[in-house]
């Protein structure tokens, strides 16, 4: 009996500590995990590494792993939580309270961050920066389907009253240079006269991306002082992919499919003539026929290797009533390899010619040609070291221009100058919401005063959140200048610009934002003296301005809204002061509406411009010595043109034909027909000034293409 | 006497575990015994996947999928396979929560998804699968936006284009793309007409792939199977159906779609 009560007791006592923790909850890891920036949620995986258990947290972001045996009291456990895109994050936690845990996002690849405080971009979306994708530029009224005219939405861009050529923050159109796939190309515009540039050599249809880059620009990039349009065309593709266009002005056509072996052949060919469409909106004298012609072959070499040939051919012809003829030849052929030395290390060698020739005559009167030939190499290298982004490259560019005319009299001029360049920059993370671009370019030219040009540049990107980023950048830019100036002043040096400039961007999910203020100085510009006679660099200058820039993409709407505002004087060329630049658009507004249906789009798109500033015709005199009037010009620049105006629509709508894909499309240019004026031109004796308006009255255009997918 | 003593160690056992030191067994329970090798436990985990896949079971595929993010987070995340099965989880997951109508959590699925085929593509860009997942993927974009359709559009043909270039005899490619095909628009080379022959090359592509390697994925058969047995279906086509289905349940017996059609048919 006392045995049996003993071992009751005996049992009562050892069971008692388990009697006393049978009631309480068994011992928990719990918490919740959430965004450190949004703080939404996260469902991410957490788990105890030491017991080899883990789980996903909910929706809510809610956890709770029970552990099979409850720890003493005191015990920590590490509990590790990670999410694909985030940090990974170590905790030491006590069982039982409840843990709160925030995860950061993963830092950005240096490679994937926009540092530039000034750069509108095409294509992919990188990280809060302004982008225009390919439909952009199809959609947009008013672009006729190119580039060069969809870059005038960006903000900072400008150009004279409908003409291509870009005035980039108040630069001269001269300052901007634009680049092909990676070479240099200095005539851009399928028609180039005096004063105004129409159309872009650069077929959208084989354009992949491109960046227009108003100032803060990499170090890659030299000799533009305001500028640089680059251009990528399309590349390797895994598929066959093209479209044959027929329009009122002519037929289009493009084609890209993948070879054997992994190479691919882009190609298009547009062939143009105006008639069709002067007889439908009114003959006006004129006619103009453009030939176009692309190709690209892409040839892997072995696994590491990659041979492209790009050419291009554009030719371009234009008659006017009374005899006026103009006509060009635009062409770019390169070569250039591209070998993955690792996963991280990639080089580029290309060599390119590009050529152009122009004609300009009036039957009986005058007859000017220009030649303008161009011979590149250049050697790139980029190392990407995820927290570190190095480019460095050599480029080489001979270039030599010759004008010949027969008038009254018959002359003619050459120019050639080899110009040299070296370039070092590094984009890197200092901290994970931290970026910096820091670079320097050397360039030298055969011409003008001798000597390296050194320019270093900086930006910094600090992006506190992922769709918001304010960037700074600042740098020194240089450019030769005309070869035929440098040919006669040898002591000329090189113009420059200094640029600063502060943006705010926020790119929301449907919703794009940029805030942006600038400062650019030009020192250095050329400045004729004793009348003409000699150039110096006692030039100078600036250009001031703020911009705004939304575009929101809804289901069934999209909207664009750009504000530029200018303040820009210069001291150049046959002005001697400091007075307002014939390229100070003061205020520029833009504002584009695209309605989108299933199989349909309706857009609609307003332009405003403050009318540039012009010198102003006071009076004549009679020359007794030339026997002719000569003009009395007011201060320089210091009347403006009237403003510009111009509203524009365009619509597309997609059916299907048998089983084929037709696209129809109309656009009206200039619906309202307003009378823009690119400037005032004057009769032989200065007694009559007539508006020299704008070649885009009102137009219609038809078209219809069919893709093939 | 034996059971009385029996009895008083139970207790001591029942009553000192909660406050013993849990350092053995507790605290590292595995490893006390011999812990199974990496590519068994992938194996594992890649098995539990398929499991809640045949059953069409959510709990089992989370459950499959976060033993899949454990031996990732203990591998670290450059390991491919493992990157692989994470994204198939959630990509199944996501097909899931669409066939459920839970959009949200389709959307979250969806998103994390591309997010690991991302990652794969970055560090494994000659694989052709990843590729075809994320066209497979945007499709579901497309679904949960279609305005994106246009762009989306292209980038899924791209993406199907690279990986039958990369690896043209990919089964899980063919199938992958035939599967997004039968729901494209026939202007833009869909419908069932165009899918149906790219599935029955899917299922000889399938019949000649031998992989020797355990961990590679081997999904898919009874899937083509099925999708074209549902195509046979439509077009009144019975006898071909229950063949292919039949097919499809020796491909894999647990295939619980497959099963269900085959009752239908019945």
């Amino acid at each position: 009996m006392m045995r049996r009560l003993f071992f009751i007791a005996a049992a009562l006592v050892l069971a008692l500590p388990c009697l006393i923790s049978a009631g309480q909850e068994p011992a928990v890891i719990e918490g919740l995990v959430f965004d450190e920036e949004t703080r939404s949620p996260l469902p991410a995986y957490v788990s105890l590494p030491e017991f080899e258990r883990g789980v996903s947290a909910g929706p809510d972001g809610r956890f709770r792993i029970v552990l099979a045996e409850r720890p003493i009291p005191g015990r920590t456990v590490k509990v590790v939580v990670w999410l694909i895109g985030f940090k990974r994050l170590e905790v030491e936690a006590r069982p039982g309270e409840p843990l709160s845990l925030a995860l950061e996002l993963e830092p950005l690849p240096a490679r994937e961050v926009v540092v530039s405080a000034d750069s509108g971009l095409a294509g992919d979306k990188p990280q809060a920066a302004v982008t225009l994708d390919r439909m952009d530029v199809y959609r947009t009224p008013g672009t006729a389907a190119d580039p060069l005219y969809a870059s005038h939405i960006l903000p900072g861009v400008n150009s004279p009253p409908d003409a291509s050529s870009l005035l980039i923050r108040g630069g001269a159109p001269d300052e901007t240079a634009y680049f092909f796939d990676g070479i240099e190309v200095s005539h851009p515009f399928l028609s180039q006269s005096l004063h105004e540039s129409y159309f872009s050599i650069f077929d959208n249809q084989v354009v992949e991306d491109f960046t227009v880059s108003t100032s803060g620009f990499s170090s890659k990039f030299g000799d533009a002082l305001s500028g640089v349009m680059d251009i990528t065309a399309k590349d390797t593709l895994f598929k066959g992919e093209g479209g044959l266009g027929l329009s009122i002005l002519g037929l289009n056509s493009y084609l890209g499919m993948p070879l054997d072996g992994g190479a691919t052949l882009v190609g298009s060919l547009n062939l143009s003539r105006s008639e069709l469409l002067s007889a439908l909106n009114g003959d006006d004298g004129q006619s103009f026929g453009t030939g176009n012609g692309f190709g690209k072959l892409v040839v892997p070499a072995g696994r590491a290797h990659i041979v492209r040939l790009v050419g291009l051919y554009d030719r371009y012809g234009y008659t006017q009533e009374g005899g006026f003829q103009a006509g060009s030849g635009n062409g770019i052929a390169s070569l250039s390899l591209t070998s993955s030395l690792s996963s991280q290390l990639v080089s580029r060698l290309l060599l390119a010619r590009t050529f152009y020739r122009a004609e300009f005559s009036q039957e009986g009167v005058f007859k000017t040609v220009i030649d303008d030939r161009v011979l590149q190499a250049r050697l790139e290298g980029i190392l990407d070291l995820d927290r570190h982004f190095l480019e460095a490259g050599f480029d080489v560019l001979s270039r030599s221009q010759e004008v010949s005319w027969e008038a009254e009299t018959t002359g003619g001029q050459n120019a050639s100058s080899i110009r040299r360049a070296a370039y070092l920059q590094d984009k890197f993370r200092v901290l994970d919401k931290l970026y910096i671009t820091a670079g320097l370019r050397l360039s030298s030219l055969t011409m003008g005063r001798p000597g390296w040009q050194a320019d270093p540049r900086f930006s910094l990107a600090y992006l506190p959140t992922k769709k918001d980023a304010f960037r700074v950048s600042a740098g020194m830019y240089s450019q030769f200048g005309d070869l035929f100036a440098l040919r006669r002043d040898s002591d000329l040096g090189p113009r420059k610009a200094y640029h600063a400039s502060l943006s705010y961007d926020r790119v929301a999910e449907d919703t794009t934002l940029r805030l942006a203020a600038y400062d650019k100085e030009y020192r250095s510009l050329f400045v004729e003296k004793e009348g003409g006679a000699r150039l110096e660099n006692e030039g100078r200058g600036y250009a001031r301005g703020a911009e705004v820039f939304i575009k929101h993409r809804g289901r069934k709407l999209d909207i664009l809204g750009v504000y530029n505002f200018l303040s820009s004087k210069r001291m150049e060329g046959e002005v001697a002061v400091l007075a307002p630049s014939p390229y100070e658009i003061t205020h520029s507004l833009t504002a584009v509406a695209t309605i989108k249906g299933s199989r349909s789009s309706l857009g609609i798109r307003y332009s405003y411009a403050t009318g540039r500033p012009h010198t102003p015709l006071e009076d004549r005199c009679w020359d007794d010595a030339e026997q002719r009037f000569q003009p009395v010009w007011g201060e320089p620049y210091s009347l403006r043109y009237p403003s510009y105006r111009r509203c524009d629509l365009n619509g597309t709508w997609t059916f299907t034909l048998g089983r084929r894909m037709v696209v129809l499309y109309f656009g009206v240019t200039n619906l309202f027909n307003a009378p823009n004026i690119l400037r005032y031109e004057y009769s032989d004796d200065y007694s009559v000034r007539n508006n020299a308006a704008s070649i885009f009255g009102r137009t219609l255009f038809l078209g219809m293409y069919f893709p093939f997918f | 006497m034996k059971i009385k003593y029996a009895f008083a160690a139970a207790l001591l056992v029942v009553a000192f575990a909660p406050f013993s030191e849990p350092s053995a067994s507790a605290a590292v329970p595995r490893d006390a015994s011999p812990s199974p090798s990496p590519e068994s436990r992938i194996l594992q985990a890649r098995n539990r996947l398929q499991e809640g896949w045949d059953d069409w079971n959510a709990e089992t595929m989370r459950e499959a999928r976060d033993q899949i993010l454990g031996l990732l987070l203990q591998a670290g995340p450059k390991n491919a396979d493992l990157l692989y099965y994470a994204g198939l989880s959630e990509y199944r997951l996501t097909v899931h929560a669409f066939s459920t109508g839970e959009t949200n959590e389709a959307g979250a699925a969806l998103g994390r998804a591309k997010k690991y085929f991302e990652d794969l593509m970055e560090l494994r860009p000659g694989w052709s699968e990843p590729y075809a997942l994320q066209a497979t993927l945007l499709g579901f974009d497309i679904a949960l936006n279609p305005s994106l359709g246009m762009e989306l559009g292209m980038k899924t043909m791209n993406l199907f284009s690279r990986a039958e270039r990369q690896e043209p005899e990919n089964p899980r490619v063919r199938y992958l793309k035939a599967a997004s095909l039968l729901y494209w628009p026939p202007e833009f080379g869909g419908g069932a007409d165009n899918a149906l022959p790219l599935l029955q090359s899917a299922v000889e592509l399938f019949d000649k792939d031998k992989s020797t390697d355990p961990i590679k994925p081997s999904w898919g058969k009874e899937e083509a199977l099925t999708m074209l047995a549902g195509i046979f279906k439509q077009k009144g086509e019975k006898d071909r159906a229950l063949a292919c289905l039949t097919e499809a349940l020796a491909a894999n017996p647990r295939y619980g779609l497959a099963r269900r059609m085959l009752q239908e048919l019945q």
